[in-house]
């Protein structure tokens, strides 16, 4: 019987401890979850407030302003604003309020939770000391977030395992991954297969069938520059056999033709297109050779800071700024279209003087006179070329072939350059042929002598 | 006539009288700040947008997730201080408030302070617009950095190492002095540069972590002076593709189609950079480490 009453007392008591420690186990987790997680302040001349960020998402802010004490709740069901007091505007109260306010922005939410708690203004009375209360009454019974301790100096954190690949498909792709690339892509996966500890002993490669496929590919070059440059020894120069040299110069004309192709189809479209400006500048280069070279060869060296003062200007406007890139597509097109098309023109003078010569032999030269010119003019002035291309591998008359006809198409192209200026790109044609005298002298047949046509014949009648 | 000759001084002065209050009124600012704990976060998004003013980001101590300051004139700026907690999202800076206008001279500089978790990995993007940015990321723990600027003065420093690594940083400027430092304290694999116009420097100097073998720069200029600083103990490989653009090769040796830096087979650490650039002087500078 006294056993089973003290078995009762011990049930009693475990099962009003267990009651006691749920209520206070509750109590402590709803402190908890409740806390001040963040906190923000606003302040001006004549506002400042405090809002205290929840755990629980509720926001509650008290704001002065205007004499009024007001306090937001938000993030809850029901957002509410009320007007919790009125204080003296330019008073003790706001100044203390204000300075709280500024010493919280740096401050963290809980050091700021236990200021306002903590918040007491000396000297008020009356009123302003319940003012005071009330402001910093909705803080009262918050809670501090948890703070962390103060992060140590830099310690890297480690990185996560990676499970390694079996080897033979790792260096499988390595090797696959270099297949068509250049550059840094083929230097980048051969530093894989360097970390892969498989490329400084050959060996490990040479029994893998993916080594033969490496022997067309473009990053060998890479390998080798690399291997080179390493060694820090210089390659020896391998002589030239007969088959490679026949190669070389055959591979040399075709790069001769293609650029006539090319340029004969450029000059093509500018004949259809723009026949009367191509004239012009053609004209120009014509009647003034040296004047259009001269032009040309002071405008060269302009081009660069044209282009730069062209950008600078654009990037010193707002709107300026967008234009860039059109600006400069518009005027490397612009430039391009300058040599080239002048390069071209020179071509068509060429082509023309020879034809009229011929053509005052008595020869008969067919129709589409226009590009006929250009043709002509691009097979002469491409012929300079010839001596380069068939020579280029005899030691001496090789350099001078290729000097004497970088010089003469730079010269030629300068001055197409040049007129293509002069001439305002085939808008302007002061600098184009004379008045004719010899054709007009028919049409002078039994003119009246006080014609105005005479006054051609004046030099000063045309304008430079 | 005579009429309208009388009545231009009228209109005048009324204008006057109408305009010089609204010009010489005292602009308002304001101070915002915004502070948030750690509370156990895996991870944080920063976006930071600032029009105008001076910017300054720095590593804090730790017990606060950001803490930030901002002050700013409230008739012509925003604000914007939003903390996502359910995706740890940080929207903080300061825009152009609609129908502003013109913004004029400000009597005060504008100025953004922002201090950020060093321990919680964050990825950061930053936007500016006229500013004049001082921005140090060194111990943070950076997942990704993306900074773009206007035309503003930036200097971004990495002056202690990332605490883990980062995927990718990407800098662009419009017309803009941007100075990057310590760059291999960011410990990023892939690290981007696109500008406009401007003076730019990039510091490729720190301690470079050995786990990542080759990193990968890509480095685009319009028209401007870029400089390039690298430590002697990397390798470097640049692939250079350039219009009217002067390329310093100090240093380095052609081989293939890239330039290789001295001792770059030697080196643990490859940096291969593809550069391009328009116009403009590309210059390059070896420092010690």
């Amino acid at each position: 019987m006294f056993h089973r009453r003290i078995a009762i007392a011990v049930i009693g008591i475990a099962t009003a401890l267990v009651l006691v420690g749920d209520v206070t186990g509750t109590q402590s987790n709803s402190e908890q979850s409740v806390q001040v997680v963040a906190h923000e302040t606003t302040l001006t001349e004549d506002e400042a407030s405090m809002a205290l960020q929840l755990s629980s998402g509720e926001k509650v802010r008290v704001t002065l302003v205007g004499g009024e004490v007001i306090l937001d709740r938000t993030g809850t069901r029901r957002d509410s604003r009320i007007e919790l007091a009125r204080y003296e505007l330019g008073g003790e109260l706001e100044a203390a309020w204000h300075t709280l306010v500024s010493e919280a922005m740096r401050l963290d939410p809980s050091e700021t939770l236990l200021a306002l708690q903590q918040w007491r203004v000396d000297g008020l009375t009356g009123v302003a000391v319940e003012v005071q209360r009330k402001t910093i009454a909705p803080f009262a019974e918050l809670q501090p977030g948890p703070v962390m301790a103060p992060v140590s100096p830099v310690g890297l954190t480690a990185r996560p395992g990676v499970p390694a690949e079996p080897l033979e498909s790792t260096i499988a792709n390595a090797v696959a991954a270099l297949e068509g690339l250049e550059g840094l892509e083929a230097l980048r996966a051969l530093e894989t297969l360097k970390a892969l500890e498989r490329l400084e002993g050959a060996a490990h490669l040479e029994g893998l069938e993916e080594l033969r496929e490496l022997e067309n590919l473009s990053a060998l070059e890479a390998l080798q520059s690399l291997q080179q440059l390493k060694s820090d020894t210089p390659q020896p120069a391998q002589p030239l056999g007969f088959g490679s040299l026949a190669g070389q110069v055959g591979s040399d004309l075709f790069g001769l033709l293609a650029s006539f192709i090319a340029l004969g189809a450029l000059g093509f479209g500018l004949a259809f297109f723009a026949p009367l400006p191509l004239e012009v500048v053609a004209d120009t280069v014509r009647h003034s050779f040296w004047r259009s070279f001269l032009v040309g060869l002071f405008a060269q060296p302009l081009v660069i800071p044209l282009f730069g003062m062209l950008l600078l200007g654009l990037a010193l406007t707002v709107i300026g700024v967008v234009l860039i890139p059109f600006a400069v597509i518009g005027f490397a097109i612009a430039a391009v279209l300058a040599v080239v098309g002048g390069y071209i023109a020179v071509a068509r003078s060429v082509g023309e003087a020879y034809l009229r010569g011929r053509m005052s032999q008595g020869y008969t030269v067919g129709g589409w006179l226009s590009y006929r010119y250009i043709i002509y003019g691009l097979a002469g002035l491409m012929a300079v070329w010839l001596p380069a291309v068939l020579l280029g591998w005899v030691p001496l008359a090789g350099t001078i072939s290729t000097v004497s006809a970088i010089v003469i198409t730079w010269m030629l192209a300068t001055a197409g350059f040049g007129a293509a200026i002069l001439s305002r790109a085939g808008i302007r044609s002061t600098f184009t042929r004379r008045f004719d005298q010899a054709l007009s002298d028919e049409y002078l047949y039994n003119t009246p002598r006080a014609t105005p046509i005479l006054e051609t014949y004046d030099r000063t009648a045309r304008h430079r | 006539m005579t009429r309208s000759r009388t009545r231009w001084p009228s209109v005048v002065f009324l204008g006057a009288a109408l305009f010089t209050p609204a010009i010489l009124s005292a602009q308002s600012y304001r101070s915002v700040s915004a502070s948030r704990l750690v509370m156990g976060e895996k991870s944080l998004r920063v976006d930071i947008e600032f029009a105008a003013g001076k910017l300054r980001v720095t590593p804090g101590d730790g017990r606060t997730l950001y803490q930030g300051e901002i002050f700013y004139d409230e008739d012509k700026f925003q604000s914007i201080t939003d903390y996502d907690a359910r995706t740890h999202t940080l929207h903080f800076g300061l825009k152009t408030r609609e129908g502003s206008g013109k913004l004029g001279r400000l009597e005060h500089p504008q100025r953004l302070d922002l201090s950020l978790a060093p321990q919680v990995p964050t990825a950061l993007t930053t936007s500016l617009g006229a500013a004049e940015a001082e921005i140090e990321l060194g111990g943070l723990s950076l997942t990704s950095v993306e900074i773009n600027s206007g035309a503003a003065q930036t200097l971004v420093n990495f002056s202690q190492p990332n605490r883990v690594d980062c995927r990718a940083l990407s800098l662009g400027t419009g017309a803009a002095e941007l100075r990057v430092e310590s760059l291999g304290n960011a410990r990023c694999e892939k690290i981007s540069f696109a500008g406009g116009v401007g003076d730019v420097t990039l510091d490729f100097t720190g301690e470079w972590s050995e786990e990542t073998a080759i990193y990968q720069a890509d480095i685009k200029l319009g028209l401007g002076q870029l400089t390039l600083r690298f430590p002697k103990n990397i390798g470097v490989a640049i692939e250079v593709d350039r219009f009217l653009a002067s390329f310093d090769r100090a240093g380095l040796s052609k081989a293939g189609s890239s330039y290789l830096s001295h001792g770059y087979d030697a080196a643990k650490i490859k940096l291969h950079i593809a550069l391009k650039a328009v116009l403009g002087d590309i210059d390059i500078e070896w420092v010690e480490r």
